[in-house]
């Protein structure tokens, strides 16, 4: 009927469409052709698009229709300049686009999206001409004024999808010319899919196409034997553009992403390295393996003539149906699968790109941020990737490259006008031409497609050298299966409950995913693709940094056990008994039968050296990664050195790193995080080595608030602030796995005690006339709290263990103090060799130094002279280790006595002011906190200065995530700075600050606050 | 030169190994000539040593002696070399005649000097000259200093810095550069015309531009100047590497660890300078002190704090009329020291001292201090020096926290007789200032120095003055710009 001219109209459309995507504006003479493309394209079925009206049509087939209507008339109305009646037509549109608001979800259509954005460059663009704008009538001028507004809103909500189309326009007026001739495929019934297929061939972008390229004998048997038996009815073109559209579609989805590129990498032909000649027996065993794999899903293909090409063509159709409407992705994941098995014999060379699509597949199934992938299908997919890596060891390598079409075509005569049809865009009718003569140039017979594919197949393969055999084109980049893989890791630890076996059983995976990932690092590296192995690299990294030697090596073996012998507790009782395996003649009247291999065990061949190796790759890394990795792989650096107590390592290389200025600007908040749990490591490194200011600066800023938060480990429910869903969804997100969590009991602790033992004595300090200064806000507020309570009950909590050792240290009683302190429960937390002890006899050190600084703070007054050797009798200490601490207190001015070296007495100097003097210096204080108050309020207006800085008590959104690398105090000094003598008061703000940083930290102190503010804001907009 | 570990602490603290990767070849020998005479190696090595350091230099007559020293006899091989040491002199010297001559034609170079020519532009416009040969005239200045020549070389450097500068009198000088030198630049001003009248060329330092040709040009110049000993001339040879190695910085011609490799660099050759001839040791406080060059100490070479300790010890009291000021630099010694790993008798001794307060531990380690520093290179003639200041440091630290010292006691820490301790004290007491003490049978007696109300009244009122000049001065900016923002307003206001 209408056939000719459809296929004639639509040819036509091919050119003129192609031209005026070259020219990338957007040309009027195409428009009816463009509406027609929609048309043919969005109802994949072409055939209906005759007859409209009789057809039952779902809903989304409705919207999309009207949809076509409203771009057709707005494509009119632009032409004609008419901008009321476009911006009529365009509140239609949305009006439509928000009722069918469900479909769009799934995906905006690409021509839609184009119409989207021709429209608003079309706005923009007349907008622009000033003087014609002035001529409009008022109407057409507020119209127009008005599209641009409500443009301006709408698209807002579409911007993903409209950006992706800028980016890369071509593709979708490519798709467009395929649409047409696709369209003419489904008119002209007789040489319908072969026009499909030559057309196709001109894009270069859709593996699906060259699937149906390959099998566009229409009348071919297979195709309507098994593939339409079960699969999608639809024509191998129409899936193409669906598939097209799914690609569309896809972007909205921010996981699927990955997944449009496995789809739309493409590769040409798959080339099996060795054809093997089908012995019969290999027949029966294909067919006997295709039976058993395919018990679940029909026979995908028939196993008898199985071909490379067949096998390829199979996968290529099938992957063209992921994600289509009415398709199961389990459904299509496990018929791969099959196919998978099939290509086994074949060789790696059909088998590997048919494993990579089986991955994205198999990544295919998690449709959301939320879902993660199950265990099994987790292993298997490591374990596809673990043949992969197999095949790559042999010395095979993986090449994302297209063979460039052409090339392909030239080889074969009977192929070149096809090619020709296509590229010149001669029409549907040259292509038809073409396609006739589907004979085998060679022994001129006529052949089937796929007997066609076969040949090329094996001309091609005929003319590689050993070396191209080697490379198997695959789609998809292992690169990001293998990073997507150790995020379905992780993404399934933070959804398992920590309490259940199976988190325990999950951990185990953690080896194999680091060593697959080893196994690719050390492939690209040698591929010479540092980038790509710099990413595992950095992967590997960071499942390896948190583990304590001990652990780590513990971890390795259990993992390296359950491979070898299984689950402990599926092992026979009798073998954990023995010892050894028994070597002389088994008598089983003794010996249970069970146990006569002995106990399994698994020997540790040779201790891994993890410092080492992190630092391998993390130099790797320093070396060939992006900034952030660079950035993660420091703070991993940094943290392994942290927990294995190398401090001095870790502190030189978070300061040669200059870490603490750049974790504000990473944006990047799961690297925040990181960076907080390596600051508390450090600063728990800190407080082991008995460290004690350094374990504060480190820990004082991340324990101060919200600790769970800043570690993520764990939500907390704020009082004041209510989070937004997807706050909270954001947050369980970044949530650490429970084996990487740091505990937060020991955290405290050792906050608090550090905390403890620098604020104690300042506070007895404060008592005796000189101007305090809060050391710990924390570690005051529970003091006050603690003081506070009616009754004190036995201390429980870690905290109330602290504080009430705090009391005692406070009254002199220096034992019961460190008693309390040093047999804390959480110190058996701590790895390594008789920790806890040490600590206890570190902090009883401490503790015993401070509570005499505390003692002569406090009682001093009380004295006119103390004897060296009642002090070192009250405290246990040397003489030696007292007078040091004492000459210190002189000389800091902290304690106003002198030694009397004969009689070895400390004599104390008082001097009582007389009722003048006191005045006198009260006044002068006064002046002071005049003065300070003066500055304060100019502070306020200027806002210059680190005041206002307490917007952390009101906790306000998400602005904490940044490092807060300890400025709290460098704030206040920085406020304050530049009075005199700054410099005696103790080093440095903010963590440490050596050389360099200190001096900065005190010059710029002042500016930092409203630095601070600035962060604020800027997290308030994100 | 690898110190070989004795049970002797000299040797055990020898700094020579740690030294010398920073160092030139040629500044290397006076440092294994000393260790030959003065420390228990065995003297076989160090020659083996100092024999390897000369392969590459062209000191052939030197490396001859050694090698008969050593082996008995100069193998053929050297004398080879020699010819084609004088050789490549020839030639060099061919290819630069004419220079080489204007050089010492005082007349000539006088009258070229007057009419502006003594420059690079100016020589390549004579006819007898080219550029390459000015090349040829720097390679033969190395050539020599390779040779050992030193004086020539530096002599040759001199002309060739001079060509690129520009006298002050001429034209502006690069005022970056001048700023920073410009204090230096005067005394050296006159020095120079005093010291080399005939050259009436004083601004060789007055380098219109540094880039990294010129940069090597001044090492070499510093070099020469170390090995000739010139002790001034080699400070503003050292000042101006420093400058045009921060100017080379900014520009960031050199990047970041470039630059601290250089300053490494800088610190040991400064070693030379600064511990010889007067006056050194402040400017190498100074320059230790810097925030940047401290940095390279504690990243780089932590060995160094031996000669910064020390040079603070040693010019405490010379630089600081006030001991509060002294106290702070101490205070600051003690937090490089804390930065780093490092240990060293002398480091351990102001550990123990302000640190520690352990005086009893300070006197042991003064006493290792002792030895070590007169193994060292650099330290050994300071040694009495130090000694005696160390012993005054401790004594004030020690009279600080006490009331009443046992004069038996005292000796024992000074590690002195106690007559002589008295007699010490007795000076002591006489020459200092601010130390209020008398000795009363058989001890000494501080009076208190408790800070009197008067004088905590002052102290906290001191800084008020400043603060509120600072506050009305941010109050007036505030208010200004205040105004300035209503009248941009107002004028906003008018024009619309």
């Amino acid at each position: 009927m209408a056939s000719k001219f459809w296929a004639a109209d639509g040819s036509s459309d091919s050119e003129s469409d192609a031209s005026s995507g070259s020219s990338s504006g957007y040309s009027s003479d195409g428009q009816r052709g463009n509406n027609d493309n929609r048309l043919a394209y969005v109802f994949s079925d072409s055939d209906s698009s005759d007859d409209e009206g009789r057809v039952v049509k779902s809903g989304k087939e409705r919207a999309l229709e009207s949809f076509q209507t409203h771009g057709k008339n707005l494509r009119k109305h632009m032409k004609d300049s008419d901008y009321w009646e476009i911006q009529q037509e365009f509140d239609l549109l949305m009006k439509t686009m928000i009722k069918a608001k469900q479909y769009l979800a799934e995906g905006v259509p690409r021509p839609l999206v184009k119409i989207l954005v021709d429209l608003e460059d079309y706005v923009t663009e007349k907008l622009k001409d000033k003087a014609a704008f002035k001529k409009l009538s008022a109407r057409q001028g507020r119209a127009l004024n008005r599209m641009k507004l409500t443009l301006k809103k709408h698209n807002k909500a579409y911007e993903v999808v409209i950006q992706a189309y800028r980016q890369n326009p071509m593709v979708s007026d490519d798709e467009e010319a395929d649409d047409d001739s696709s369209k003419s495929s489904g008119s002209s019934s007789s040489s319908s899919s072969s026009s499909s297929s030559s057309s196709s061939s001109s894009s270069s972008d859709s593996s699906a196409k060259k699937g149906s390229d390959k099998d566009s004998d229409s009348d071919s048997d297979d195709e309507s034997d098994d593939s339409d038996v079960d699969w999608d009815a639809d024509s191998s073109s129409s899936s193409s553009s669906d598939d097209e559209a799914e690609g569309g579609l896809s972007q909205l989805k921010g996981r699927a992403l990955w997944l449009k590129k496995t789809v739309s990498t493409k590769k040409k032909e798959n080339k099996v390295k060795s054809d093997k000649p089908k012995a019969s027996q290999d027949l029966k065993k294909a067919a006997r393996l295709a039976a058993e794999a395919l018990t679940a899903t029909k026979s995908v293909i028939p196993a008898e003539g199985l071909t490379p090409s067949i096998l390829d063509r199979k996968v290529k159709e099938l992957a063209a149906q992921r994600g289509r409407r009415g398709k199961d992705n389990r459904q299509l994941l496990r018929e791969l699968e099959a196919l998978s098995r099939l290509s086994l014999k074949f060789g790696p060379r059909v088998e590997v790109p048919i494993l990579m699509y089986v991955i994205s597949a198999q990544f295919g199934l998690q449709r959301t941020m939320e879902d993660f992938m199950d265990t099994l299908t987790w292993k298997a997919c490591a374990g596809y990737l673990q043949r992969i890596a197999d095949v790559v060891d042999e010395g095979y390598t993986l090449s994302n490259e297209a063979v460039d079409e052409s090339d392909l075509f030239l080889s074969s005569g009977g192929h070149t006008k096809m090619k020709a049809a296509a590229n010149a865009a001669d029409g549907a009718m040259a292509a038809v031409a073409a396609d006739e003569k589907l004979v085998n140039p060679h022994t001129g017979e006529s052949e089937t497609q796929d007997e066609r594919a076969e040949r090329l197949r094996l001309e091609k393969e005929k003319a590689m050298t050993a070396e191209e055999k080697k490379v198997i084109p695959v789609v998809g980049s292992l690169a990001l299966h293998l990073s997507r893989l150790e995020e379905e890791y992780t993404k399934s630890l933070q959804r398992t409950s920590h309490h259940s076996q199976e988190y325990i059983a999950r951990l185990r995976d953690e080896s194999k995913l680091v060593e697959l990932l080893a196994r690719f690092q050390s492939y690209f590296e040698q591929q010479n693709m540092p980038s790509e192995a710099a990413a595992l690299a950095q992967l590997r990294v960071e499942h390896l940094y948190y583990r304590h030697d001990s652990i780590a090596r513990e971890v390795d073996k259990a993992a390296l056990f359950n491979e070898r012998f299984g689950d402990v507790a599926m092992l026979h009782p009798s073998c954990h008994v023995v010892e050894e395996a028994f070597t002389g003649p088994h008598d089983f009247s003794k010996i249970h039968p069970g146990a006569v291999q002995g106990k399994p065990s698994i020997q540790s061949e040779s201790e891994t050296d993890f410092a080492g190796l992190i630092s391998d790759l993390c130099k790797y890394v320093y070396k060939h990664g992006t900034d952030q990795a660079k950035m993660r792989a420091v703070i991993c650096h940094v943290y392994h050195h942290a927990i294995h107590d190398r401090f001095l390592d870790a502190r030189d290389l978070l300061l040669m790193s200059h870490l603490q200025d750049k974790i504000h600007d990473c944006g990047d908040t799961s690297t925040m995080i990181m960076f907080n749990r390596m600051m508390v490591n450090i600063g728990m490194c800190a407080f082991r080595l008995g460290r004690i200011y350094d374990a504060h600066q480190c820990l004082a800023d991340i324990c101060s608030v919200r600790v769970r938060e800043l570690l993520a480990q764990g939500v907390t429910m704020g009082r004041f602030n209510e989070k937004s869903a997807e706050q909270e969804k954001a947050e369980k997100r970044r949530q650490v796995p429970y084996h990487q969590h740091i505990n937060l009991d020991l955290l405290e602790a050792c906050h608090l005690i550090s905390a403890m033992l620098l604020e104690v004595p300042n506070m007895a300090g404060e008592a005796s006339n000189r101007r305090g200064r809060v050391i710990s806000r924390t570690f005051r507020k529970y003091h006050d709290q603690y003081n506070h309570q009616v009754f004190t009950g036995p201390p429980e909590q870690t905290r109330d263990f602290v504080m009430c050792a705090a009391k005692h240290l406070m009254k002199g009683e220096w034992q019961t103090c460190a008693e309390l302190v040093s047999n804390l429960d959480v110190w058996q937390l701590v790895p390594g060799e008789d920790a806890a002890k040490k600590i206890g006899k570190m902090l009883t050190e401490k503790v015993k130094l401070e509570g005499l600084r505390t003692y002569l703070f406090a009682f001093s007054t009380q004295y006119d002279s103390m004897s060296l050797a009642q002090l070192c009798a009250m405290f246990e200490m040397t003489k030696n280790e007292v007078h040091s601490v004492v000459s210190k207190m002189m000389i800091n001015r902290e304690l106003y006595a002198s030694w009397d070296q004969p009689t070895e007495t400390i004599v104390l100097q008082r001097v009582e002011p007389t009722a003048l003097q006191v005045m006198a210096l009260q006044f002068a204080e006064k002046a002071g906190v005049l003065m300070e108050t003066n500055e304060r309020l100019l502070d306020a207006q200027t806002g210059g200065h680190g005041f206002k800085d307490d917007h952390w008590k009101n906790g306000d959104g998400d602005d904490r995530w940044q490092g807060r690398g300890g400025n709290q105090r460098g704030h206040q000094r920085g406020g304050r700075g530049g009075r005199g003598g700054g410099n005696q008061r103790g080093r440095g703000g903010g963590g440490f600050q050596r050389g360099k940083d200190r001096n900065q930290g005190r010059r710029t102190g002042g500016g930092r606050g409203g630095g601070r503010g600035g962060d604020k804001n800027r997290d308030r907009r994100n | 030169m690898t110190a070989h570990s004795t049970e002797s602490t000299a040797e055990q603290w020898d700094l020579t190994a740690q030294v010398s990767p920073y160092l030139d070849r040629h500044l290397i020998f006076p440092l294994l000539e000393y260790i030959i005479e003065n420390l228990d190696y065995s003297k076989d090595d160090v020659a083996a040593a100092r024999l390897e350091l000369l392969r590459p230099t062209h000191m052939v007559d030197y490396a001859a002696e050694c090698h008969k020293a050593l082996h008995g006899d100069a193998p053929a091989e050297m004398k080879q070399q020699k010819e084609q040491v004088y050789q490549q002199l020839e030639t060099l010297k061919n290819g630069c005649e004419p220079l080489l001559k204007l050089c010492q034609d005082e007349n000539g170079k006088k009258k070229l000097v007057e009419s502006g020519k003594w420059n690079v532009a100016g020589l390549t416009q004579l006819p007898e000259t080219t550029s390459e040969m000015i090349q040829t005239y720097l390679a033969l200045a190395r050539f020599h200093f390779d040779c050992g020549d030193y004086k020539s070389s530096r002599d040759m450097l001199t002309h060739y810095i001079s060509w690129h500068a520009s006298p002050p009198a001429t034209s502006a000088e690069d005022e970056e550069e001048d700023l920073v030198l410009a204090g230096v630049q005067q005394s050296k001003h006159q020095q120079q015309a005093q010291n080399n009248p005939d050259l009436g060329n004083p601004s060789m330092y007055y380098l219109k531009k540094v880039d990294k040709d010129m940069l090597q040009v001044l090492w070499g110049k510093l070099a020469c100047e170390i090995l000739v000993e010139d002790w001034t001339a080699a400070r503003t040879a050292l000042d101006a590497v420093k400058t045009a190695m921060e100017t080379l910085t900014q520009m960031n011609q050199i990047s970041a660890l470039e630059a601290l490799q250089q300053r490494t660099w800088l610190l040991h050759w400064s070693l030379f300078v600064y511990w010889n001839g007067p006056g050194g040791l402040e400017q190498l406080v100074d320059l230790c002190m810097t925030e940047k060059y401290k940095q390279a100490i504690t990243t780089n070479a932590p060995h160094l704090l031996r000669y910064l300790t020390a040079a603070v010890l040693l010019c405490k009291r010379r630089v600081t009329s006030k001991t509060v000021e002294a106290r702070r630099l101490m205070k600051q010694l003690v937090y490089v020291l804390q930065d780093c790993e490092y240990t060293d008798p002398i480091v351990e001794f102001v550990n123990c001292l302000c640190v520690k307060y352990d005086f009893d531990a300070a006197q042991v380690k003064l006493q290792e201090c002792e030895k070590v520093l007169r193994a060292d290179f650099f330290l050994c003639q300071q040694t009495a020096v130090f000694m005696e200041e160390a012993r005054i440091f401790v004594f004030e630290n020690y009279c600080r926290i006490h009331h009443k010292i046992d004069l038996q006691a005292l000796g024992d820490k000074l590690a002195m007789a106690p007559a002589e301790a008295e007699r010490w004290m007795v000076d002591l007491i006489r020459n200092a200032t601010d130390m209020d003490a008398c000795l009363q049978d058989d001890c000494v007696v501080m009076n208190s120095s408790r800070q009197s109300i008067y004088e905590q009244v002052m102290e906290r009122t001191k800084d008020l003055n400043v603060r509120s000049a600072t506050l009305s001065q941010s109050l007036n900016t505030l208010w200004n710009e205040a105004r300035k923002e209503k009248l941009k307003r107002e004028k906003a206001v008018m024009e619309d």
